[in-house]
């Protein structure tokens, strides 16, 4: 969803997370879409990206682990 | 007056063959001339409807061109039928919307309105005629008429007759009349043809006339019902002018004018995130495309009921309307457990002034009700107040433009927004008085449903109540039911209006599945249970029924859950294409696992990396050697001894799951260099196959599975069948690697649903196209499909039933989006990859995220039921490629960045242009050069390597320039040992053709100069230094001085693209594979009317050992004389 541009250099970019808890990123300069929020951080694609790793530890959408029974 | 419009038409005719002219350089010779075999392509036909937009002044379609590519045809469409569209206006929102239905189900009784009234004496027809003629010329929406593409017209009206037929049927019976008038108001209407209006009088002798009004409601509302009863009464009482006595003037209406900007964000902001569909209790499996047919359920009030329902109202100061909308929606509430509602309503449209015209004035407002948890009826009542007064503030936009404003996806399996709409009249309001004789109206049945459900309320001391079903969707009983609960419930809530609704509890759905959601194995399971004897499965002498298909796969659950596997875990099934596969996979989902399909041919080191995604494996008995013995360290179970375990009739049945629940997880080539396992939930599937609008797979069809059952194709072709009740049919390896024996196989076999990859199309087109013809659907992609050789395969008289063109990415679950391709398509050189399948939004956006207009080229991203959860273990990669849905008013959602660059054609259709990245299809797979090149420089010995796809006549091949360690040299490295050490490493296709380099060319930017590579990428190149020197003469015979030899070597070199062979040279050594050994076998059977074996082939890959195979099917002493 952004230029070229944007995936290598200085554009900030917000760690953003629905309702399903997972995790995507978006440009900080743009309203964030209906459903999503912004917990933090911001910084360039990679940093989000490398932070999205770090603490999206269960990749199951919530719907399902509710479904399962946990959560 | 005859010569006007024929001078007109001359002059038109002219005029678009001059934009023709401009277009393709070419004055049309005559009217079969066709714009794209003429030369035109897409791009100049959106220039050339432009340009007719300015000839015409009138809004044509941009894909005019595709509607009528014939010269002829496109100046009668643009003429209009007759001239008469000459005096057109365009449509009113009101009449668009009905207009678009009447394109996407013509000839359906959908919108007419038949009025029945039933007199107790005799009427006077000849009056009655003369009376309904005179109604016409007085009312313009009475002499009018709706043609292409999207115009009203009017008749003169003193030519409009009104039809007006008198049947005699004295002591008929009502099941008699009531045929008699069901005929009548299903009779389609001839749109063009004005007036869309008649009557039918039905002498019953004794019993008195029966006279039936058909009226479209393109021209007629319900309160213009109520004028034209009123005007038809004074009428046929003698009174031939229009009007009432001080009645305003009828006043022609040029169509609502819509205030546009305030009231469009009201609604916008309103519904944003509102659901996209409702959880209606149909108990019929809802079909890809909705259509038409419906049925009217009729129920009373109960007394008590309506006393308690009207206090609350009188209490709460609500309109009539208003009351029956909140009794709708607690019962709505009620039936569904929905708390977030849309409800369509009309609303009147009409301008101050046009009181008394007849016509269509009636909008339709998407009501949303939220009902907050504890809500109360009396609350309900209150929002629904509120509501109503917000929406009649902001009534003046079209429901047409508040749909567009929130991008909502074409899901064609139900209406947008709104699945359920309510109709109000008071009982007082209705009838015809003739000759001092009163009727009341009745409304007679159409046998169409205009919404999923529509309830109908005429009100009054006992009000009536309909409800309006889709046939499609319900059953009789099961909407009987519905509407007493819907009664039942709101008559409970407002008996007792301050107490709290009560909760209802749902099923847990994922994500939206809606209640009773049932994945493929559970639909498998209903097929086992309803027809235990239907063939399933056919793989070679194997036949299995559902039945025994089943008693497997409930074993092998078993075993899984004896191994303590189940919901959530994944069970990697490594078994070949086959009985195996296909009940591992069965296994796995019965256990409610998900199955990680696993290739036994795959090389050890990729497949430890495989295995170690999963939490068990299921081996094949005859594949147990490829599972290395420290895999994963979960258990290793093999599938026939878990099969042949008998199961008792206690063991539990498939497992329920919901939508969200993992399917299966499938690799893919990563651009990091590392495979992806991609994350596939259930509701990929049902969208992809028993869902879906592109195909419908039946019992009677069998389907082909020839697809490697690690690669996506896999998954449309067992699910395709097994969940529709079909038959599998497991081709061998041969098959899909021969046209020949594909030709057998599918004749045999009688398949009737084929999919082939582009690159195996193209083949079989070649050299088989024969093949093809009893096919019912082949679907093929994977590639660019080769336009040329679809317009050879759709040219012949023995072409298959459809060709279907299917795309999309792993992460989407088989195809994104769909075409049927057409003999125009191929003609016309580009082969659109058309349109999103059910349940599947596309969005082709430019650098900043925006939409790509009409004729631009942008990235295309993916979104909806098919989207998989993302890929295993690596969250970042997935939050890189799932990225949040700005488009999609629901929120929350997201959308998989295809990386595949799309053109949108006019009309909407999406053309494939490149690839955003480097990623290629070798031969239907997909590959990141990266992970080559990674692999590559792995090896020992190798500096660096760049990895590249290079076109070739049947499409890509991938080929890898490597540089040697510094202080090596390029001699040290052997191109071909260092492409049988990637064969360890990587599954076939992603090995490639290497070519050791002293160094890399660079550009003057300083880049490796990839044109200059593969401008320099000779096969010759291949063979390395110390190879032996290719034979010296030119003529590839002497180097054997055999004729048969010579002639081999000749298909070598053609097949190879290579100057020259020699009798020891691998076949793999010079770039060929597979695909391109097939095409050589090809060759030869065609040649030598000799079938090879492809593994016989690959015993010897060498000139020499496939020429002592042809010898030795006795072919050499016939060509040696």
């Amino acid at each position: 969803m952004t230029a070229e541009a944007n995936d290598t250099g200085e554009q900030q970019f917000v760690v953003v997370v629905n309702d399903e808890e997972q995790y995507s990123v978006w440009a900080a300069d743009r309203p964030v879409p209906a459903g999503w929020r912004a917990p933090g951080p911001r910084g360039t694609r990679q940093e989000c990206l490398d932070h999205i790793g770090r603490v999206w530890t269960d990749m199951r959408p919530r719907s399902l682990r509710i479904a399962m029974g946990e959560d | 007056m005859s010569e006007v419009p024929e001078a007109g038409g001359d002059r038109l005719r002219a005029a678009v063959a001059e934009v023709w002219r401009r277009a393709v350089g070419a004055e049309p010779a005559g009217d079969d001339d066709h714009f794209f075999l003429a030369g035109g392509d897409s791009i100049v036909a959106v220039e050339a409807a432009m340009s007719l937009r300015s000839v015409t002044g009138t809004e044509v379609e941009l894909d005019l061109l595709y509607e009528y590519p014939e010269f002829g045809r496109l100046v009668a469409a643009l003429a209009g039928e007759g001239g008469a569209a000459r005096t057109g206006r365009p449509l009113t929102p009101a009449e668009e919307r009905l207009w678009a239905s009447e394109q996407l189900w013509p000839g359906t009784a959908r919108y007419h309105v038949g009025a029945v009234y039933r007199f107790a004496g005799r009427l006077d027809v000849a009056g009655l005629r003369a009376a309904l003629d005179g109604l016409a010329a007085a009312h313009p929406a009475l002499r009018r008429g709706f043609a292409a593409p999207g115009l009203a017209v009017e008749a003169d009206p003193a030519r409009v007759r009104v039809p007006c037929r008198w049947v005699a049927a004295p002591g008929v019976s009502e099941a008699e009349l009531g045929a008699l008038l069901d005929r009548e108001v299903r009779e389609p209407f001839e749109l063009a043809r004005p007036p869309l209006l008649r009557a039918l009088v039905v002498d019953r002798g004794a019993a008195g006339d029966v006279l039936l009004l058909t009226v479209h409601h393109l021209v007629c509302d319900g309160a213009s019902l109520t004028l034209l009863e009123e005007e038809l009464g004074r009428r046929c009482a003698g009174a031939d002018d229009a009007g009432a006595p001080g009645a305003p003037p009828v006043v022609p209406s040029g169509g609502a004018v819509v205030d546009g900007p305030a009231a469009l964000a009201y609604w916008r902001r309103r519904l944003t995130g509102a659901p996209q569909a409702m959880a209606l209790p149909a108990d019929l499996p809802r079909p890809a495309v909705l259509g038409t047919g419906g049925a009217v359920h009729r129920a009373a009030f109960a007394p008590r009921a309506l006393a308690a329902l009207r206090a609350v109202a009188g209490q709460e100061r609500l309109s009539p309307f208003m009351t029956w909308l909140a009794a709708y929606a607690v019962g709505l509430a009620a039936v569904t457990g929905d708390r977030d509602l849309v409800v369509a309503v009309p609303a009147s449209a009409r301008e101050p002034g046009g009181g008394a015209e007849i016509g269509m004035f009636v909008d339709t407002l998407p009501l949303r009700l939220t009902l907050p948890p504890r809500v109360t009826a009396r609350e309900v009542a209150r929002r629904v107040r509120r509501a109503v007064a917000e929406a009649l503030a902001h009534r003046r936009a079209p429901l047409q433009d508040i749909l567009a404003g929130l991008r909502i996806g074409a899901d064609r399996s139900r209406a947008p927004l709104a699945q359920v709409a309510l109709t109000h009249r008071m009982a007082g309001e209705g009838g015809l008085r003739l000759a001092g004789r009163w009727a009341r109206r009745e409304l007679w049945p159409t046998g169409t449903a205009k919404y999923e459900l529509l309830w109908s309320v005429v009100d009054g001391a006992e009000p009536e109540l309909e409800l309006e079903y889709h046939t499609e969707l319900f059953s009789p009983a099961a909407a009987g039911a519905l509407h007493e609960r819907l009664i039942g419930a709101a008559a409970a809530a407002f008996a007792a209006p301050d107490a709290p609704l009560p909760e209802v509890v749902r099923e847990p759905s994922g994500g939206g599945d809606g209640p009773g959601y049932e994945a493929v194995h559970q639909r498998f399971e209903r097929h086992a249970v309803r027809r235990p004897g239907a063939a399933a499965l056919v793989d070679g002498a194997l036949r299995l029924t559902y039945g025994e298909l089943a008693v497997r796969a409930r074993a092998v659950a078993a075993g899984l859950r004896a191994a303590g596997l189940g919901r959530g875990s994944v069970v990697a099934v490594v078994a070949e294409r086959g009985a195996g596969s296909v009940t591992g996979f069965l296994g796995a989902l019965y256990a409610g696992c998900g199955y990680l399909p696993v290739d036994p041919g795959q090389p050890a080191a990729r497949a430890v990396r495989l295995l170690g995604a999963a939490d068990a494996v299921l081996v094949a008995r005859a594949a147990v050697d490829a599972v290395p013995g420290a895999a994963g360290g979960g258990p290793v179970l093999v599938l026939e001894e878990l099969w042949d375990r008998p199961v008792g009739p206690g063991a539990p049945g498939p497992a329920a799951v919901t939508g969200a629940d993992v399917a299966y997880v499938m690799f893919t080539s990563g651009s990091t260099g590392e495979p992806k396992a991609v994350v596939v939930p259930h509701r990929a599937i049902s969208r992809l196959v028993p869902d879906a609008d592109y195909l419908r797979i039946g019992p009677e069809d069998r389907v082909a599975h020839l697809s490697h059952p690690a690669f996506d194709a896999a998954t449309f072709e067992v699910w395709g069948a097994l969940a529709a009740g079909a038959t599998l049919v497991v081709g061998g390896r041969d098959v899909a690697l021969a046209p020949a024996r594909l030709r057998e196989f599918v004749a045999g076999e009688r398949i009737s649903v084929l999919w082939l990859t582009a690159t195996l199309f193209h083949q079989v087109v070649d050299f088989a196209p024969d093949a093809l013809a009893p096919l019912r659907v082949l679907l093929a992609g994977g590639e660019q499909l080769d336009a040329r050789r679809l317009a050879a395969l759709l040219a012949r008289p023995d072409r298959p039933g459809r060709v279907v063109n299917g795309y999309g990415p792993t992460e989407n679950t088989t195809f994104s989006t769909w075409h049927d391709i057409t003999p125009a398509d191929a003609a016309a050189g580009t082969v659109p990859i058309g349109r999103p399948v059910s349940g599947t939004t596309a969005h082709v956006l430019d650098g900043a995220g925006a939409p790509v207009p009409v004729g631009a080229v942008g990235e295309l991203v993916v979104g909806g039921d098919g989207l998989a959860h993302g890929y295993l273990g690596d969250p970042a990669a997935t939050a890189a490629a799932f990225v949040p849905d700005p488009f999609d008013p629901r929120g929350g959602r997201r959308l998989y960045r295809t990386g595949d660059l799309v053109r949108v054609l006019p009309g909407g259709l999406l053309a494939f242009e490149g690839r955003r990245d480097d990623q290629v299809k070798i031969r239907g797979h997909r590959v990141e050069p990266a992970e080559v090149e990674r692999e590559l420089c792995a090896l020992p010995g190798v500096g660096r390597a760049v990895v590249l796809a290079r076109p070739t006549e049947h499409g890509a091949e991938l080929v890898a320039w490597v540089t040697p360690v510094p202080g090596g040299g390029a001699g040290a490295l052997d191109g071909a040992a260092l492409a049988a050490a990637l064969r360890e490493r990587l599954p076939d296709p992603l090995v490639p053709l290497v070519v050791p380099l002293e160094r890399l060319p660079v550009n003057a930017s300083g880049k490796t100069d990839r044109a200059a590579l593969l401008a320099g990428a000779g096969p010759s190149v291949a063979s390395p230094p110390e190879a032996p020197p290719a034979p010296e003469p030119a003529d590839p015979a002497a180097g054997s001085g055999d004729a048969l030899a010579g002639r081999i070597a000749a298909l070598w070199c053609e097949v190879l693209q290579v100057p020259a062979v020699g009798p020891g040279d691998s076949f793999l050594a010079l770039g060929g594979h597979s695909i391109m050994a097939l095409r050589l076998l090809a060759r030869l059977d065609e040649e030598f009317a000799v079938t090879v074996e492809l593994v016989d082939f690959f015993a010897d890959p060498t000139p020499a050992g496939l020429t002592a195979l042809v010898r030795g099917a006795g072919v050499g002493d016939v060509l040696a004389d």
